[in-house]
């Protein structure tokens, strides 16, 4: 965005975004190329300037160097010249051939040195002062041989004097033109090497400067490298962990090469996951629309400025506002005005609780909530968190019911409960009542009825006797009825407690072993199976099987081979299921659902004796335990009492 | 050595005359003193906290006391709570002789005290047995505490 006010401000800007623009456009090979081209290239139109000048340096020098030659080349023919002429001066004065000797020595060199000359000449490239030489030279060596011919041939030295004046004349000429090509040479060598000079300069400033350049080269490849490829890679990779976490994506620069490619796929990628699980999410979210809708509690829910955002239909058959006239005001314009700042505090402290961690919590409270028609009711409020995809807290949803009916019937529910306990206790006071009160009357009944037969037994005569004696036996039976009676309530009041593992086939020798002792006169076969565990009360089953083992000993006692069994046979039912079984004189099983209720007998109490009550409380324990008794039998043929046990118990 | 006096603690007449039948039958001819209410047996024991501390000043504790727990006015085991409580009646054998066979009767009897606890059967061969064995025991069988012997207390 930065650069997009500046690329508006200035063109150099633009210019710059151009550039960027064309530098991310091009693909990673590409770039890397330039990246190694930049300084490749700096170096080697360096390296290549480096020889440039060190080519024309070498060309200075040669040529210097020439010169020189050219120069040296000149003296020497000017000295043979002079030598020459020495010789043929000393000869015309003495016509001595002696003299001729430097003469002649100058014939034998001059050639070569005149062709020395023209070779410099030509390597010197201005070869006008060479021919000029040369010229000068020929004419001084004609002059010197025509002088050597005419003082061979004799001619007098007087007459000799005008061929001298020409020697010398030539000769003159020749010095100069000699010194002209030294010192021509000389002006163009000093110039050479200033040249020379300033290009050795020129070639320092260019090393520095390629070394200079090459270097910011490398740096800039790097830079681009670097700021450029490895930071979106860096973003890429970002997005890509945004994708695979199910977050929103960070929008990344679009350029075309291969990493635009790469972030633009990834872009796309999050794009048609999203889409997929909106596909997914459709049914799951009409579904929720529709439970939403159908609901019976007003869900409300509110952005994070307590502004209300949705209003369900029930919210409008509760408080009597439609959706339009609710949506947009002020969650709390429900609460009563005495509420609001209660729960603006409850409200601000759920949110804070939320944090940003993404964890998800409700809050439950009650409060008073108001219709719009003014009146108000108890509500249970939930408040649950809203959260977007990246767990960020944007709202609170709120589901509130009204409470009225559920608190009348708590309260009802308490009050029955009260009452309930208000009976219990009335009920523990009159078991109290009968067991103490209720005998004291009986013992008088039996006492005194003992007394009179002992103190007047004779004056009450046979008959007489024979009514107390019926006296007694009923207030025993009552007796017994009453202590029944208060053992059956004495259950239904007492829980199950000390639930712990016992061997019912133990409990049940020992029984048999009492009931042996009691009477030991009859004579009854047990069979009785060891090592039935169960988990139960023991002082609670040891009744259980004291009443069952204590009725077949009882409805046995009419017959002789008396057999009483107890074992235990697993059923799917429950895991332990105990029977006591006796060949005795057996039930009518037309009336086997009888047998538990209590105080219903299906003997008489002159064929067996009992109250009635003693199945009644098998059944009340058994029952406690989570487990179900019942009787298979027919008349004369004996009885089987099964009860199961729940072995997983353990209250 | 005077056989030491028994004290029944007892509201229904029936079970007085038939607790005193129970003991003549049974040849125990110990003196019996009757008291009718709680009240009344703590005036018996404690005759110096009475309103009129001359009346009954000299009598003799009881050797062996048989006890109702329910009681008009002042309740079994409060009066067995006072009983244990004094220094001079603590160590006399009480005997809780009652009706009730409520676990909850017989454990707060014995908490507070009691030296036995006799529920009082319904046949009277039964309740006479009963008598006759807590009289043998308790007033012939054991030995008891030498201090509230009458012959060994000056008085």
């Amino acid at each position: 965005m930065k650069s997009r006010e500046a690329s508006s401000a200035s063109p150099a800007a633009a210019q710059r975004r151009r550039f960027h623009r064309w530098w991310l456009d091009r693909s990673v090979r590409t770039k890397g190329l330039i990246v190694v081209a930049i300084p490749l290239i700096t170096l080697t139109a360096i390296t290549g300037a480096n020889l440039a000048l060190q080519y024309n340096e070498r060309q200075a020098r040669s040529v210097a160097t020439a010169g020189n030659a050219l120069a040296k080349v000149g003296n020497q023919v000017l000295a043979d010249a002079v030598n020459g002429e020495t010789g043929v001066r000393g000869y015309a004065a003495t016509r001595d051939p002696l003299f001729l000797a430097p003469y002649n020595l100058m014939l034998t060199r001059i050639g070569a040195e005149r062709t020395a000359l023209r070779k410099a000449a030509s390597i010197e490239g201005d070869s006008r002062q060479q021919r000029v030489v040369h010229a000068a030279t020929g004419r001084v060596l004609s002059d010197l041989a025509r002088l050597r011919s005419a003082i061979g041939s004799g001619v007098p030295l007087r007459a000799l004097k005008p061929m001298l004046q020409r020697q010398k004349g030539s000769m003159d000429l020749l010095r100069r033109q000699v010194g002209g090509l030294v010192s021509g040479p000389t002006a163009q060598l000093n110039a050479q090497r200033a040249r020379v000079n300033s290009l050795e300069a020129a070639i320092n400033v260019l090393n520095v400067a390629g070394l200079v350049l090459g270097l910011l080269a490398g740096l800039t490849g790097i830079a681009l490298f670097t700021s450029g490829i490895s930071r979106r890679v860096t973003a890429a990779a970002a997005n890509a962990d945004r994708l695979g976490e199910g977050r929103p994506l960070e929008p990344v620069e679009r350029s075309a090469d291969d990493l635009g490619h790469l972030a633009d796929s990834i872009v796309r990628a999050g794009a048609l996951l999203a889409a997929r699980a909106a596909r997914r999410d459709r049914p799951r979210l009409a579904l929720l629309a529709a439970i939403v809708d159908s609901s019976d509690d007003a869900i409300v829910s509110s952005g994070i400025d307590g502004l209300i955002t949705s209003w369900n239909a029930a919210a409008e058959a509760i408080y009597g506002y439609s959706a339009t006239e609710a949506v947009g005001q002020h969650a709390e314009f429900i609460l009563e005005a005495d509420r609001r700042s209660d729960e603006a505090r409850i409200l601000r402290a759920f949110v804070a609780s939320q944090g940003s961690n993404g964890s998800s919590a409700s809050m439950h409270h009650q409060t008073v909530q108001r219709r719009k028609d003014g009146t108000t009711f108890p509500a249970s409020v939930m408040f649950s968190a809203i959260r977007a995809d990246d767990g960020a807290l944007i709202g609170t949803s709120s589901i509130a019911r009204d409470i009225t009916e559920r608190l009348r019937a708590e309260a009802e529910l308490s009050s029955r409960l009260a009452e309930l306990e208000r009976a219990n206790q009335y009920l523990e006071t009159f078991t109290y009542s009968v067991s103490h009160d209720l005998r004291a009357p009986l013992r008088g009944l039996a006492g005194f009825t003992a007394a009179l037969m002992e103190d007047c037994g004779d004056a009450l005569g046979a008959d007489g006797r024979d009514y107390a004696e019926r006296i007694q036996a009923a207030s025993g039976r009552m007796a017994a009825l009453i202590d029944d009676l208060l053992q059956l309530s004495r259950l239904w009041r007492t829980e199950v407690q000390d639930v712990r593992p016992v061997d019912l086939g133990a409990e049940v020798a020992s029984i048999a072993q009492e009931l042996q002792r009691g009477a030991p006169d009859r004579h009854v076969r047990f069979t009785i199976q060891d090592a039935v565990w169960a988990p139960v009360d023991r002082v609670l089953l040891r009744s259980v099987l004291e009443n069952l083992v204590g009725n077949a000993w009882k409805f046995t006692s009419h017959r002789d081979g008396a057999l009483i069994e107890f074992g235990a046979t697993p059923t799917k039912e429950a895991p332990v299921c105990c029977y006591v079984r006796d060949n005795g004189a057996g039930f009518d099983s037309a009336y086997a659902g009888k047998l538990f209720t209590p105080f219903e007998r299906l003997h008489t109490t002159d064929e067996f004796p009992g109250t009635g009550v003693g199945l009644a409380s098998v059944q009340q324990i058994v029952e406690r335990h989570g487990g179900r008794v019942w009787a298979e039998g027919a008349v004369g043929k004996g009885a089987t009492f099964y009860f199961t046990l729940d072995a997983k118990e353990t209250a | 050595m005077t056989n030491p006096a028994i004290l029944l603690i007892e509201d229904n007449p029936d079970d007085q005359a038939l607790t005193l039948r129970a003991l003549k039958k049974n040849n125990i001819l110990n003196q019996v003193t009757v008291v009718g209410d709680g009240a009344e047996a703590l005036d018996y024991l404690f005759p110096a906290d009475r309103a009129d501390p001359a009346d009954g000043v000299g009598e003799e504790l009881p050797g062996l006391i048989l006890l109702d727990l329910k009681l008009p006015k002042v309740d079994g085991l409060e009066v067995l709570r006072r009983i244990r409580a004094d220094e001079r009646t603590q160590i006399i054998p009480v005997v809780v002789l009652t009706s009730s066979k409520e676990e909850e009767d017989i454990l707060r009897s014995y908490h507070t005290g009691a030296n036995g606890y006799v529920r009082k059967p319904i046949d009277f061969s039964d309740f006479s047995d009963a008598i006759k064995t807590v009289g043998m025991f308790w007033l012939l069988l054991n030995e008891a505490p030498p201090r509230v012997r009458p012959s060994a207390d000056p008085g």
